[in-house]
């Protein structure tokens, strides 16, 4: 069963969208630089955070919500409240990722910056040989992975070590394996490929031939099986067993239109992805190839995310037209 | 759907009038909002509303079997800049004075996004009028910046002698056939001939010049003769140089029998010819010259024969006499142009023909050339008829990327195909005659 619970229009192209930690609003971000918080119920509140676009948004552990600019400032903002910012330097700002103890991590250029969730300055990693294009903890918060092009470079949380996965070739979006191994790092890449290593070995492989960059990746919440983006086809790789080296994909064929936004929901098996065409998908890929459901929105769908509230599954979208959209589920 | 937003790249060297020209197009009244992507040397005016501070960051690209280099940090802005498209018309990117140009070209080719968001309209190159000739001879990105662009900007020419200028005009126009040339100071230009260039305006640059048609012969001067069968002698002088190369080649008494004879030469024409003890049809020599030279020239039947030499007539003494003595005149002779004559290992090779060409034939013949040359083979542009088609074909490359689509249909005119390749080394013959071979009438 779903309902569309909300709809509402911000006030330019969504770049970026995160649930709030309690599944009580989502966080907009736009290419104008604002932070809109909207709420399930009440009046959406925005915070013209940045100068320039907002490059990434994480919802903090105790509320609120931190977001990254171009311009390379990393704001803070409770309710519609901007309540902190800081700025880290000139560069390109690549990614802002936090970990599930509420440890932040921003990269500038080619450096990251750790933060706490209050924003105290823990140090930097780097700089990398190359500017940095996304960020991921792993799940138990003791290391962070940069990826950048020549590879991804994995860095103690607490101390100086660190350890290159190198690959040549440019890694646009790193994912970690959920689960307590997290034995798993995948990277979309520009040339059209997904890369990924096995740790503790390092052992690597890659998934070639995307006709588009798969930079949208997303691992069941079980880590069985990886959806990528890269083409109008979703493809969902096989990460039980033996892994996907040798096995075909799962390809779900729905979409007219480039796929942008790929997420699997928490705890359950669902897919949503979102397309140039407007569309927001979703699927069960274990069961059926077929789209189990499509929801329209009024332009490009490049965010889709999951929420679990309380007595419902939620589900978010925004499209290039600056609409937002918020679905409750079963 | 949105059309795609026109990028122009500028490129030249340090000191140049680079900047000069940016701060034009930007302060000019022309009613389009520009976003800038500015390289980190960059010193525009900051009050612009869009600058974008680039650090440039070349990547290497693997796509299936082609390598190529892109700037990575062009395809993130360029990404970015898509979802504020409501904000500017275009886009102008800056590089710096030694960037190497097919990188950022190269970016507008290899990622589907860019490609649907936004299209190179051109690469506009400033060119020192005063010190480029010094440039040239001593940078290899100097030359790869002339060889890429769409337009050439000689900027300063206030302070540039009138030969000098003439001089370097011909040089570039031999580097890269395709480029448009405008003289400026302080990089005053018309922007209309820096801007919109619609990425493809082949027609227009080879109007301006259409001797770049013509081939680089090896030799300067050819002569059409009517001989009898028999032997005759080729007289020479001193000369200034210690040998001088000669072809002969039967031809026939038509108007256009030169440059017939010519092109039909320059396929056989060695690079290294024989020593000459006599000269005879479809024989390339190298004669030594001495104080007084006296060639045999054999002709096996009657005829019309063309006879090349690799430096003009007068400068040899060069007399072709019966075998009574008796001097003769050619029918038809003409001077091919000697500036074409120059060291640049960067150049550029036109050709044009008529007759249709066969679509599947000329794919593989492109494949293929720019599997094997792609990396000295810096642009190619092309504007043919393909059987059985009613629109004009145009195509662009980058090194080995490959662009092609149909474009509006012929007019009512005659039909013809025009292809400049520009890059190192290039084989002019070679090019031509797998041209040729991909005609639908070819066996």
């Amino acid at each position: 069963v779903i309902a569309s619970a909300l709809r509402l229009a911000v006030d330019d192209w969504p770049t970026a969208l995160r649930w709030d930690s309690d599944a009580s609003a989502v966080w907009v971000g736009t290419a104008a630089g604002s932070v809109v918080r909207v709420p399930l119920q009440g009046e959406a509140q925005t915070v013209r955070a940045h100068r320039g676009g907002v490059r990434a948004i994480e919802a903090l552990p105790g509320g609120g919500a931190v977001s990254l600019g171009e311009e390379g400032a990393v704001c803070w903002m409770v309710g519609g409240e901007l309540t902190r910012e800081i700025a880290l330097g000139r560069g390109w700002a690549g990614a802002l990722a936090r970990s599930a103890e509420g440890l932040l991590a921003a990269s500038v250029g080619a450096e990251v910056h750790l933060l706490s969730a209050d924003g105290e300055r823990l140090g930097t990693r780097g700089p990398h040989d190359s500017t940095i294009a996304d960020l991921a903890f792993r799940p138990d918060g003791q290391k962070l992975a940069v990826a950048a092009y020549g590879g991804v470079t994995l860095h103690d949380v607490r101390g100086p070590r660190a350890r290159h996965l190198p690959w040549t070739g440019s890694m646009l979006s790193v994912i970690w394996r959920p689960g307590a191994r997290a034995d798993v790092i995948a990277c979309g890449c520009q040339d059209g490929s997904v890369h990924f290593w096995r740790l503790p070995g390092g052992e690597d492989a890659q998934m070639a031939g995307y006709p588009a960059k798969p930079d949208r990746l997303s691992f069941r919440h079980d880590g069985a099986a990886l959806a990528t983006n890269g083409d109008e086809i979703v493809c969902v790789w096989p990460f039980d067993g033996k892994g996907p080296v040798g096995r075909p994909p799962v390809q779900l064929v729905g979409h007219e239109g480039p796929v942008r936004a790929v997420s699997f929901s928490p705890g359950v098996e669902l897919l949503a992805t979102g397309a140039d065409d407007g569309l927001v998908k979703l699927w069960v890929p274990s069961r059926t190839t077929r789209t189990v459901e499509s929801l329209p929105l009024a332009g490009k769908v490049e965010h889709v995310a999951f929420a679990v509230g309380a007595d419902a599954l939620w589900l978010a979208a925004a499209c290039s037209e600056g609409q937002v959209a918020v679905w409750r589920l079963g | 759907m949105h059309p795609p937003i026109p990028v122009t790249v500028l490129t030249g060297f340090l000191g140049a009038g680079k900047t000069t020209l940016l701060n034009r197009i930007l302060r000019e009244h022309h009613g389009q909002r520009i976003a800038v992507v500015e390289n980190e040397f960059g010193e525009i005016g900051v009050d612009h509303e869009l600058v974008i501070d680039a650090d440039e960051e070349i990547f290497e690209m693997n796509n299936g079997c082609i390598c190529c280099t892109v700037r990575g940090d062009l395809i993130r802005i360029l990404g970015s800049l898509a979802r504020r498209r409501d904000r500017f018309d275009r886009v102008i990117v800056e590089t710096t004075g030694l960037a190497d140009p097919g990188p950022v070209a190269q970016t507008f080719f290899v990622d589907p996004d860019i490609q649907r968001d936004f299209a190179l309209d051109g690469v506009v190159t400033v060119v020192d009028a005063v010190n480029a000739l010094r440039h040239l001879d001593e940078s290899a990105e100097c030359q790869e910046q002339i060889g890429f662009a769409d337009v050439l900007l000689l900027n300063k020419c206030d302070q540039a002698t009138p030969e000098g200028l003439g001089q370097l005009e011909r040089r570039l126009q031999g580097m890269n056939a395709a480029a448009r040339i405008h003289r400026t100071v302080l990089a005053e230009v018309p922007l209309g001939e820096v801007l919109s260039l619609g990425g493809f305006d082949l027609d227009r640059a080879l109007q301006r010049e259409p001797a770049f048609l013509e081939p680089e012969y090896p030799f300067e001067w050819t002569g059409i003769f009517e001989l009898q069968a028999g032997v005759y002698t080729l007289q020479l002088g001193p000369g200034a140089d210690p040998a001088v190369d000669l072809w002969l080649e039967p031809a026939d008494a038509g108007p256009e029998a030169v440059r017939r004879a010519a092109e039909a030469t320059l396929r056989w024409s060695a690079k290294e010819p024989l020593p000459a003890r006599e000269l005879a049809p479809g024989v390339q020599v190298r004669q030594a010259l001495g104080q007084r030279v006296r060639l045999p020239v054999i002709v096996p039947r009657a005829g019309c024969y063309a006879l090349h030499t690799e430096h003009r007539p007068d400068e040899l003494d060069l007399v072709l006499a019966d075998s009574r003595g008796k001097a003769l005149r050619p029918s038809q002779e003409q001077v091919h142009d000697p500036d074409h004559v120059h060291d640049d290992t960067v150049g550029s090779v036109a050709v044009s023909f008529a007759g249709a060409l066969d679509g599947d034939r000329l794919m593989l013949f492109v494949r293929t050339l720019l599997r094997e040359q792609g990396q000295d083979l810096f642009r190619m542009k092309g504007l043919v008829e393909i059987a059985g088609r009613d629109e004009r074909f145009v195509f662009q490359s980058v090194h080995m990327l490959f662009d092609a689509k149909a474009d509006r249909p012929w007019g009512p005119g005659p039909r013809k195909n025009t292809l400049v390749f520009i890059g190192r080394d290039l084989d002019r013959a070679e090019l031509e005659a797998g041209l040729r071979a991909c005609r639908a009438s070819a066996p």
